[in-house]
């Protein structure tokens, strides 16, 4: 009987002894998968930092392009940016009908054929399809830039036919 | 008694080592996993402008020539 006391002790002992070893070593392991789960979010969270870091580098390259293009612009032209865009807006501020006036002008005026024409009132875009001979592409080239009519051009296309040059002028309007 | 007291020694030891094994295994995955997390290379963000420093001549040569400037 005694004996077998001794042996129950033994076995309580061990059955305890297991039961906390276990616990712990599942604490352990439940300690260390939280304290890796944090350390990995923390350098997860440095590289996203380090991402933000270089696009904001980006963005800085860039303006600082920008602030360098500007003030070479004013510069060479001795005037500020915004006296230059208030200008050109003025010039360039042409509604649809004065746009398709100038242009019809033009090609009747040059007698340069007209293909096509088509106006989209609602989107301000125009489109004139016309031949002129090879020998008026200057003067043409000259009507688009003193009109100022370069800047208001989203689209052009030109083909060569025989001696003319069939043009498509894609206009876009205030 | 000494045999089964051995025997237990032995399991214990056993596991601790069993236990130590994958912890080393663990923490070798997590650092494998926070080094590529940490050096993963950032693909440089190019904003390209609308226009260059070697244009700004053709533009203001083209400005004249529309009588803007």
């Amino acid at each position: 009987m005694g004996h077998n006391q001794t042996l129950n002790k033994i076995y309580l002992k061990i059955a305890v002894f297991t039961l906390i070893f276990l616990l712990i070593t599942v604490g352990y392991f439940f300690i260390l998968n939280f304290y890796s789960q944090k350390t990995l979010a923390k350098i997860n969270e440095i590289n996203n930092l380090k991402e933000k870091l270089i696009q904001n580098q980006a963005t800085i390259e860039s303006q600082n392009k920008i602030k360098k293009i500007v003030s070479l612009i004013e510069q060479k032209t001795g005037k500020e940016l915004k006296t230059i865009l208030f200008e050109a807006n003025q010039k360039l501020d042409r509604d649809f009908e004065t746009t398709k006036n100038l242009v019809n002008e033009k090609l009747q005026k040059e007698n340069w054929s007209i293909q096509t024409t088509s106006f989209n009132q609602q989107e301000k875009k125009l489109t004139f399809i016309f031949q002129l001979p090879e020998s008026d592409l200057e003067k043409f080239s000259n009507f688009m830039i003193e009109s100022g009519l370069i800047w208001q051009t989203i689209n052009f296309k030109i083909d060569k036919i025989n001696n003319n040059l069939n043009i498509e002028l894609n206009l876009q309007t205030k | 008694m000494k045999k089964a007291k051995l025997a237990i020694m032995i399991i214990y030891i056993s596991v601790v080592i069993l236990i130590n094994g994958l912890t080393i295994f663990f923490l070798a995955q997590k650092i494998g996993q926070g080094n590529e997390i940490y050096f993963k290379q950032h693909q440089p963000t190019e904003i390209k402008l609308p226009i260059e420093e070697k244009d700004i001549d053709q533009i203001i040569e083209l400005l004249r020539a529309s009588k803007i400037l």
